[in-house]
């Protein structure tokens, strides 16, 4: 069966390739994974995005806190292991893990070690499995890009339920915002071989995100 | 090869007079038309004297121009003649674009840019077309000569033939006789000045005067 | 191992990939010179290259066909017109003031230049191979001629022929007493040179431009860009083509396929 099927021009990228891919682009804007508000962060950068603090009364300047993420790792359909469950991998899906970990800025008072008027940072690291599909947008030929939407997250080893469906909630609202930034331009899967005038695809099969096409 | 310009004697192109009285002509040769003035013949190189006997000289004597250490040069540069002898002046090839004679004997100034009488302009045509000549010194002189291509059924040895002959155009006063000429590439016409006030033979062209048609240059 | 990225053409797909090479390489020139018959010959061309029918065949071939080569020549030849030196001789003829006689005059004629501007078109067909290579930190992968096929210049030779001819008549016609030694030189000269002298002449000049014809159908930098950068906060995103390797595979249909490690 060839490559290009009904079509005249195919392009793939394995998941080796998405993976480097993801590398190259968040070790190049690295703030994409690190949010955080004063005084964990003091102003946004190549490194870091400042965020405002959790505002609540009698908190004088607000709830500080800060968000980490490692760079996702996927694995794209079929599995290359079993998922925890619920999660299931189908055709056209992939899976992102990453180690999220979350820091607050205890003001003294609540601290454990006793110490007033200061604020210490409390953090806790989580790992995250996401199950999502690849969406692509199209302008012209040559111009587009695919990007990840996530179907559900969970994250692993929190208990009681109740807690867990909190963390769900509040990395999959997180990791749907990091990951609406992150875009697999078609020059990346076709290595700019051709100017593709997207027809099908893409989709996930045999470990890799395929697409079809026509050149202009 | 130079153009139809009595003004510009080249290759090709011969200035001739008849001396009818005794005298010596002292002249100037230059390269120019306009270059030469009165006050130059004073410091005129060449000379021509024209004697009364005729002491077995021929009738025809030939004056060669050349170019020579950037100046040109008449040789001989002086000429002993017998009153009623033509001498013909000529260039060789090292003369780049032309000459003028311009000099005095007794009260009366010799001219090849001003043809006056007994003087003689021949030019060569090298190539077919229609040349209307005038003068380029102002008065109504004019014709026209109409070099064609030779028949080729005639042959290369009729053309070499039909070449040396001359054709006569005798011009009295600004009057030209015939007017109209037609003759074949190669040919050579001789104009005869007679009485006329000065003139020049020059392609009508070259002095913003109607045009000549030649089929490829002149 | 597979690699990290695959991208497919099939055959037309290639074919409009091709066009676009063809496009790219532009206009070659050269220059040179050679002989037509005992003439002298130096030339200015120039060649560019459109059309043609792909066939894909694995490994690694790609046939073409038909391709169109639009070739236009700036022939110029040196003439010696030495053979026509004459003389036209003394004439005497009568005046008013007497017999005047002119001096003989000889004429050596030139050697001219005869330029002859010249366009014209052919087809060939033929095998060409993939070839891939890191040069100068960019990946290329053309597509080489492996071997010049014989080209079918006849119909233009005839034109160049009659197109010299012309040239040379109308060059003629400029020097002076030429006139009725017109159809001997034109006669002589062309006399010189035949068709066979002109195809002669025609081929490897032609050929020149076919000889190791190259079309870059993929050119890119191995440090690879996948996103600019968009300031003030996001640099460019880049990433390393560590390997790249073309071939043409075969299943049911034939297509170029370009593989990548990143």
């Amino acid at each position: 069966m060839s490559l290009t099927g009904t079509h005249h021009a195919f392009a793939s990228i394995d998941e080796r390739g998405v993976n480097r891919a993801l590398q190259a682009f968040f070790g190049a804007r690295p703030h994409y994974l690190h949010y955080g508000s004063v005084p964990f962060v003091t102003s946004d950068s190549t490194t870091e995005t400042l965020v405002q603090t959790i505002a609540f009364p009698g908190v004088p300047g607000g709830i500080a806190y800060a968000i980490d993420l490692t760079i996702p790792t996927t694995d794209l359909y079929p599995p290359d292991g079993a998922l925890p469950p619920p999660l299931v991998l189908g055709p056209d899906q992939l899976s992102l893990t990453t180690e999220a970990t979350i820091t607050i800025g205890c003001t003294a008072g609540q601290s454990a070690d006793g110490k007033r008027g200061q604020v210490m940072p409390v953090s806790t690291s989580l790992d995250v499995i996401a199950i999502g599909h690849p969406v692509s947008v199209y302008f012209s030929p040559g111009v587009g890009y695919v990007r990840f939407q996530l179907d559900q997250v969970l994250v692993e080893n929190v208990a009681p339920p109740s807690l867990q469906a909190v963390l769900d909630c509040l990395l999959e609202m997180i990791l749907s915002a990091v990951l609406s930034s992150v875009e697999l331009p078609f020059n990346i899967i076709d290595v700019d071989f051709f100017k593709l005038i997207l027809e099908a695809g893409p989709t996930i099969a045999d470990n890799q995100i395929e697409i079809w096409g026509d050149v202009s | 090869m130079t153009a139809l310009d009595s003004r510009v004697i080249g290759i090709g192109s011969c200035f001739a007079h008849r001396f009818s009285s005794p005298g010596t002509l002292q002249y100037s040769l230059s390269p120019l038309p306009s270059a030469l003035t009165t006050g130059a013949d004073r410091a005129s190189s060449y000379s021509v004297t024209v004697s009364a006997d005729r002491n077995d000289r021929p009738p025809r004597q030939y004056v060669t121009v050349r170019q020579a250490n950037g100046r040109l040069v008449a040789s001989p540069a002086r000429l002993e003649i017998t009153a009623g002898d033509i001498v013909v002046w000529s260039a060789d090839r090292t003369v780049p674009f032309g000459f003028r004679v311009r000099g005095t004997i007794g009260s009366n100034v010799l001219d090849s840019a001003a043809l006056v009488t007994e003087s003689i302009y021949t030019h060569a045509f090298g190539l077919a077309g229609s040349f209307e000549w005038a003068d380029a010194n102002g008065s109504d002189l004019r014709g026209q000569v109409t070099v064609a291509m030779p028949d080729a059924a005639e042959g290369h040895e009729r053309w070499l033939a039909r070449i040396g002959e001359g054709a006569l155009v005798h011009v009295r006063g600004v009057s030209a006789e015939p007017a109209d000429l037609q003759i074949v590439v190669g040919q050579t016409v001789v104009w005869a000045v007679e009485d006329a006030p000065g003139v020049t033979i020059t392609d009508a062209s070259l002095i913003g005067i109607g045009g000549s048609a030649a089929s490829a240059g002149r | 191992m597979p690699s990290d990225v695959v991208a497919a053409v099939d055959q037309t797909a290639a074919s409009t990939l091709l066009g676009a090479a063809e496009a790219a390489l532009g206009t070659l020139t050269k220059t040179g010179s050679g002989s037509l018959g005992p003439l002298g010959a130096s030339y200015s061309a120039s060649a560019s290259f459109s059309g043609g029918t792909v066939a894909l065949s694995p490994p690694d071939t790609i046939a073409i066909d038909n391709l169109q080569i639009d070739y236009s020549l700036g022939l110029t030849l040196s003439v010696d017109l030495s053979f026509l030196d004459f003389c036209i001789p003394q004439i005497c003829i009568w005046t008013p003031f007497g017999d005047i006689c002119t001096p003989k005059i000889c004429f050596d004629f030139p050697t001219i230049s005869v330029t002859v501007p010249f366009a014209s078109s052919a087809t060939l067909s033929a095998d060409f191979g993939l070839k891939v290579h890191l040069t100068s930190g960019d990946w290329y992968v053309d597509v080489v001629i492996e071997s010049v096929p014989a080209l079918d210049l006849g119909a233009a030779a005839v034109l160049l022929l009659a197109a010299i001819g012309s040239a040379i008549s109308a060059a003629l016609l400029a020097v002076p007493f030429i006139g009725p030694l017109l159809s001997i030189a034109v006669a002589v000269i062309t006399a010189a040179f035949g068709l066979a002298d002109v195809t002669g002449l025609l081929g490897p000049i032609v050929s020149a431009f076919v000889a190791g014809l190259t079309f870059t159908v993929y050119k890119q930098p191995q440090n690879f860009q996948v996103l600019p950068a968009l300031p003030p906060y996001n640099p460019a995103v880049m990433v390393s083509l560590a390997a790249v390797s073309a071939d043409v595979q075969a299943t049911d249909k034939n297509e170029l396929v370009l593989s990548v490690d990143i």
